[in-house]
């Protein structure tokens, strides 16, 4: 068994290499069984298309599922209305969006080239300590919203000791 | 003992050289520091020639020390006898950094490989040096540091003889480390839940895994919650794993699994073959914290895994050495493959079988695109 469709569990889909997942997922505290990285699908766009293809009927099925979709804003100030837009009402709760402002390499860059995987456990360590060492960063500040949201929804599912 | 020479967390290879063995020949794994890494390669590229090197110094530290046990001269590569075979490993542990280096060469008319040099040394310090058959060993005296020198058969390695005083006392923890790696190559259907005595030292197959269980409880105890919260999550229903006594020195593993509807007693022989794996996964997460840090090389982990739980286990073995100790994986699995970073995933590689094998990790490749499309269409490699 993999994750428990009928626990509380995550699924994410990536729109990039799942590095920066990978290193979430790293994290020596996560509930490990609650979280499961999917394969990335190139492209932002193609995210929305795989989640409205492959996954809506699951999350209408499962109703205690999560997803949450990791997507390049590429600095377009719409890019996220327009994802939005995409998402059914009745899914809304269960669907978070997050991503960097431009990409993942611009992120690398202004974390002084640290490996994705060890971002990745930042921003896990993050989570866990609710603090924004890594959320605060310019790449990741446009997620403010929705890691508010996601603090309040996920945390409790990933960090349930915390 | 300094410790000033810290890099590294605790129990991870800085370097591993490897000359004039089978294929590989000037070889340098680039796994310096990494908590966890992967190897992928074709069939044939030297995946399992990594392993048979770290057998060579894993028997030298589990006590086999005639050169014609260890090695032959068929290992050279390509018979290329003039050439000495060597081995050198770095290690950061919790007391030092050590670095332990011998080479084998073949003299002339002789069909016996024997010891050209091996040397030990723990923070930069000598722990002892060796040529040919004379050892060289600082100690300490009363008048300070002096050097012992005495001489050996050249067809002995030194290391597993060895009686270690002051000055190398802290060079037992490397000989232990090294004899306690786990290099996994398991037959789930060859693996047995009898056993007989107790190891923290299993062979390659596990096929004393019963033992292993053992001796990983008569050491740590309370590695059995490890072990059972690590296969209940897997198994809900499972109950208890008990190791029964079977005779007098003699156990058996049986796992017993219950629902609202009743009882079973399951024993190892009777899991699947996946499941064997998820039990032996467990005792290398349990091994590693109760007993490590260990270098765990695991050839194809994911083999008789169920797609959905192949993520699920590569990021239990790797969230565990993350902590401390190392985690080195071989595999063709898309899923896991996919679980490793470019930075950490290791490409081998030789244009034929007369050439040597090549190590890259992917970020010093030129990558474009999906990797699994490119090991898939072979466009990965030169």
């Amino acid at each position: 068994m993999s994750t428990s469709k009928y626990d509380d569990h995550i699924h994410v889909l990536p729109e990039d290499d799942a590095e920066l997942a990978n290193g979430f997922v790293l994290d020596y505290s996560i509930a490990a069984r609650s979280i499961q990285v999917l394969q990335y699908v190139g492209g932002w766009i193609k995210v929305l298309d795989v989640f409205e293809a492959d996954h809506i009927v699951g999350m209408r099925k499962f109703p205690k599922r999560r997803m949450v979709l990791i997507l390049d804003f590429d600095e377009a100030p719409n890019r996220r209305q327009e994802a939005e837009g995409r998402i059914s009402s009745d899914l809304r709760d269960r669907v978070f969006l997050i991503g960097c402002w431009k990409d993942p390499q611009a992120l690398k860059r202004s974390c002084s080239h640290r490996s994705f995987e060890s971002i990745g456990l930042d921003l896990a360590k993050d989570c866990r300590e609710d603090a924004r060492t890594v959320w605060g960063n310019e790449q990741l500040q446009q997620n403010a919203a929705e890691l508010k949201r996601m603090r309040r929804a996920l945390k409790p599912i990933l960090f349930p000791s915390v | 003992m300094t410790f000033c020479n810290r890099v590294y967390h605790v129990g991870v290879i800085r370097r591993l050289y490897i000359n004039n063995f089978r294929c590989l020949q000037n070889f340098d794994l680039p796994i310096a520091g990494m908590p966890s890494a992967l190897l992928i390669g074709k069939n044939g590229a030297g995946k399992s020639t990594i392993v048979a090197a770290l057998e060579v110094l894993q028997k030298i530290a589990r006590g086999t020390n005639r050169v014609g046990e260890l090695i032959k001269p068929t290992d050279m590569t390509q018979g290329q006898s003039g050439i000495p075979v060597r081995f050198e490993i770095e290690a950061e542990l919790k007391t030092g950094v050590y670095a332990y280096s011998t080479s084998f060469e073949l003299p002339t008319g002789s069909k016996e490989l024997c010891v050209l040099d091996e040397s030990l040394k723990c923070d930069e310090r000598f722990v002892y040096t060796r040529n040919g058959a004379q050892i060289d060993k600082p100690e300490f005296r009363p008048g300070g540091l002096a050097l012992e020198s005495f001489s050996i058969d050249s067809h002995l390695v030194a290391l597993p003889i060895f009686q270690f005083d002051l000055v190398g006392a802290f060079a037992n923890t490397f000989k232990q480390w090294l004899a306690q790696m786990l290099l996994l190559r398991p037959i789930p259907a060859l693996i047995r839940g009898d056993s007989e005595g107790e190891t923290l030292q299993p062979n390659h197959h596990l096929t004393d895994l019963g033992a292993w269980f053992t001796g990983l409880l008569t050491q740590a105890p309370s590695a059995y919650t490890k072990v059972y919260d690590y296969l209940r999550a897997l198994m809900p229903d499972l109950k208890e794993i008990r190791n029964l006594p079977v005779g007098a020195d003699a156990r058996s593993l049986v796992f017993q699994f219950a629902t609202d509807s009743g009882s079973i007693m399951i024993p190892f022989d009777g899991l699947s073959d996946g499941e064997k794996c998820f039990v032996i996964c467990a005792l290398v997460l349990a091994a590693n914290a109760s007993y490590g840090p260990l270098l765990c090389f695991w050839d194809e982990p994911d083999n008789y895994l169920s797609l959905d739980e192949v993520s699920q286990f590569i990021m239990a073995i790797r969230r565990e050495f993350q902590q401390s100790g190392q985690f080195i994986a071989t595999s063709h699995n898309p899923e896991a493959i996919r679980r490793f970073s470019k930075e950490n995933t290791i490409a081998l590689y030789r244009k034929s079988h007369l050439e040597p094998t090549m190590a890259r990790t992917l970020d010093q490749m030129n990558l474009q695109g999906d990797l699994v499309s490119s090991l898939i269409t072979g466009d990965l490699w030169p």
